[in-house]
């Protein structure tokens, strides 16, 4: 000590405003965590799982909700399906088939529909080659492909003038099974056995794939006029109504005048006019439900991650009591010595909370890859849901441990245990 | 003894006691004393005596059960948590006997501790610290942790810690209890070696009486009460 204190370095003036610098306070709670080591790396483990559950979880409910969606758009707004039921209770003889529906009446009272068809479901045994095989048959009305955007693939649909003919058309599934049964490849002008009746195949359908709105997939049935049904089975009953109309306006007064005429029509049985929409929102309820339970369970997650944290910092906080007295007699102040705990509890959690981010949404697309989905949708709402309760879970978990230490005596803090 | 010298340390009939109800252990008893600036004192007595508490107390550590303390005139028994850690920071040093070096720091981080705490910027910090490193003879080992140190090494980074923030009054607490002789003397002349110096105000706690016959003043604390020991 042989200068003279005028030579010492002295510290800046003394508007300098106490305490650490916020980037010396990060540094050290990185420093520290890297001493913790591998306990360190245990707890970072468990808030990046449960993070990555929220992100993920959220993320594919986002996708599927997507790939729900798509399959409705595909459909269009402007269709309109009438689900018909026989009242049991009514005094009409169960026994009778349904009255005959004239669909150019509905066009007359109903301007505003630009096609409609009825849809009558049997099931019945297919004879064709020496096998058999069951399968539907649907009655329907001409304009069907106009309703649902049917496109032929071969041959002709049917016309109103086939009435009371032998003549059917295959949807493209059934036309597959039907080449697999008979050897070669059906066509129009084949010939196979529907019950007792021998019928012609007149066209078969392009693929349409599933149409959610309808209660049965065209891809998979095998149709024929309404009026012929009556041959398939004694009492041919109609189960739809579809129509389609000319915009996608006005849906609730034309859904309401078709109700009435279906009502007038039909006495005995209960109509029931269904939109799209209402589907779609029905649907989006059940998407967003089922997201909320994902939710819940990967906020599970996090909550044991969160207890891990704790876990740690208290060990922490017990193993460095003496480091604590030692800062507090250099001059850290109760809330030098919670911030330092604190901060290392929130890095803990932001390092987990960006690893399970990064698992969370490369997992999520692997869902989506795997499940053949169209295409993978970022939700931006799950990472930063993810990621904020996954900070907000060690922030709150590391608070407890901080504040405990920041309360110790320094005296108590130094004695030896 | 200077009269005359301003008072730093001023005990008003301060009493400690640990510990309530049957359990309850009186540490000190009524103990009023005056410690002025820049003087030399040793606190001596045997264990369970009190002198720890009692450095305890005028180092802030610990706040007195019944009684004052001024510390530069001001009665720190009415202060906050927080303004009796800032009262440490700027006033006080500190030397423990087993050195409280963090174990997670260089030589140079753990010297400019205190100066972090003062606000002052990691890189200035760093560099008063490198100067009293040198001070103390470390020059060369500011990078070391303090496990690659020996004991007499590690307390002179520790002493080198106690100057950084250049306090008034110096704390030791049995400073050479861990240290074999050769570096007991060497310690105790950078010890006084200071207050010759800086002037700064030394209060030792200690077991051997060759230290405390070095001060100038010798404190003998017994059954919680203090009685002077005049030096020759």
């Amino acid at each position: 000590m042989t200068e003279s204190r005028y030579s010492v370095p002295q510290p800046s003036s003394h508007s300098v405003r106490y305490g650490m610098p916020f980037s010396q306070q990060i540094l050290e709670s990185l420093e520290n965590l890297h001493l913790l080591g591998r306990r360190a790396i245990l707890a970072l483990l468990g808030i990046a799982v449960g993070c990555a559950a929220v992100v993920a979880l959220l993320n594919i409910g986002r996708n599927a909700e997507n790939e729900a969606m798509r399959i409705f758009q595909g459909m269009g707004s402007e269709i309109m399906v009438a689900n018909i039921q026989r009242l049991m209770n009514g005094k009409m003889n169960p026994l009778l088939p349904s009255p005959n529906l004239d669909i150019s009446a509905l066009h007359k009272t109903i301007p505003e529909i630009n096609a409609a068809s009825v849809l009558i479901p049997a099931s019945v045994q297919v004879r064709m080659n020496g096998r058999t095989d069951s399968a539907t048959v649907v009655g329907s009305s001409a304009e069907l492909p106009s309703v649902l955007g049917l496109t032929l693939a071969q041959g002709r649909f049917l016309s109103d003038f086939d009435g009371y003919s032998t003549y059917v058309v295959l949807g493209a599934n059934v036309a597959e099974q039907l080449t697999q049964i008979n050897g070669h490849a059906v066509q129009p002008g084949t010939v196979i056995q529907l019950g007792d009746y021998l019928y012609q195949i007149v066209g078969i359908l392009a693929s349409t794939g599933p149409n959610p709105i309808i209660p049965l997939s065209i891809d998979d049935v095998i149709l024929m006029s309404d009026r012929g049904m009556r041959r398939v089975i004694g009492l041919p009953q109609i189960g739809n109504v579809v129509i389609r109309s000319q915009n996608s306006d006005g849906q609730e007064h034309i859904s309401s005048r078709l109700q009435a005429w279906l009502a007038e029509q039909m006495p005995g049985f209960d109509i029931h006019v269904q939109l799209p929409r209402q589907l779609i929102e029905g649907m989006e309820q059940q998407s967003r439900l089922f997201s909320w339970l994902l939710t819940g369970l990967g906020g599970i997650s996090l909550l044991v991650g969160g207890v891990g944290v704790m876990n740690v910092m208290v060990m922490n906080v017990s193993e460095r009591r003496r480091e604590i007295g030692v800062r507090m007699a250099l001059g850290a102040r109760p809330r030098d010595i919670a911030t330092l705990f604190l901060l290392e509890a929130l890095v803990l959690a932001s390092v987990g909370a960006l690893l399970g981010a990064v698992v969370g949404m490369f997992s999520a697309w692997l869902f989506v890859y795997f499940a053949g989905w169209s295409d993978f949708v970022f939700s931006l709402t799950a990472l930063q849901l993810g990621t904020g309760s996954a900070i907000a879970i060690g922030l709150f978990f590391g608070l407890s441990p901080a504040l405990s230490a920041a309360r110790l005596e320094p005296v108590d803090a130094l004695r030896d245990v | 003894m200077n009269t005359s010298a301003a008072e730093l340390v001023r005990l008003e009939s301060v009493s400690h006691s640990y510990g309530a109800g049957d359990s309850h252990h009186k540490a000190l008893r009524n103990v009023s004393l005056s410690i002025p600036s820049g003087q030399t004192c040793a606190i001596v007595g045997s264990s369970g005596s009190g002198k720890s508490t009692l450095l305890n107390l005028i180092g802030l550590l610990d706040t007195p059960t019944t009684g004052h303390l001024f510390l530069n005139g001001k009665n720190m028994s009415l202060c906050s948590a927080e303004a009796l850690a800032i009262a440490r920071n700027h006033t006080i040093g500190f030397i423990f006997q087993s050195f409280n070096l963090l174990p997670g720091l260089s030589v140079l981080d753990n010297v400019a501790l205190p100066l972090l705490y003062r606000g002052v910027k990691r890189h200035h910090a760093q560099e008063i610290a490198r100067y009293y490193v040198g001070c103390v003879g470390l020059g060369d080992r500011i990078k070391h942790l303090p496990a690659d140190l020996s004991g007499g090494q590690r307390q002179r980074v520790a002493i080198a810690r106690a100057l950084v923030a250049q306090p008034a009054l110096l704390l030791a607490d049995e400073p050479t209890g861990n240290l074999d002789s050769q570096n007991v003397a060497s310690i105790i002349e950078l010890l006084m070696t200071l207050n010759d110096d800086f002037g700064t105000t030394l209060i030792v706690v200690t077991h051997d009486t060759s230290i405390a016959r070095k001060m100038s003043r010798c404190i003998n604390v017994c059954d919680g009460k203090i009685n002077e020991v005049l030096n020759d």
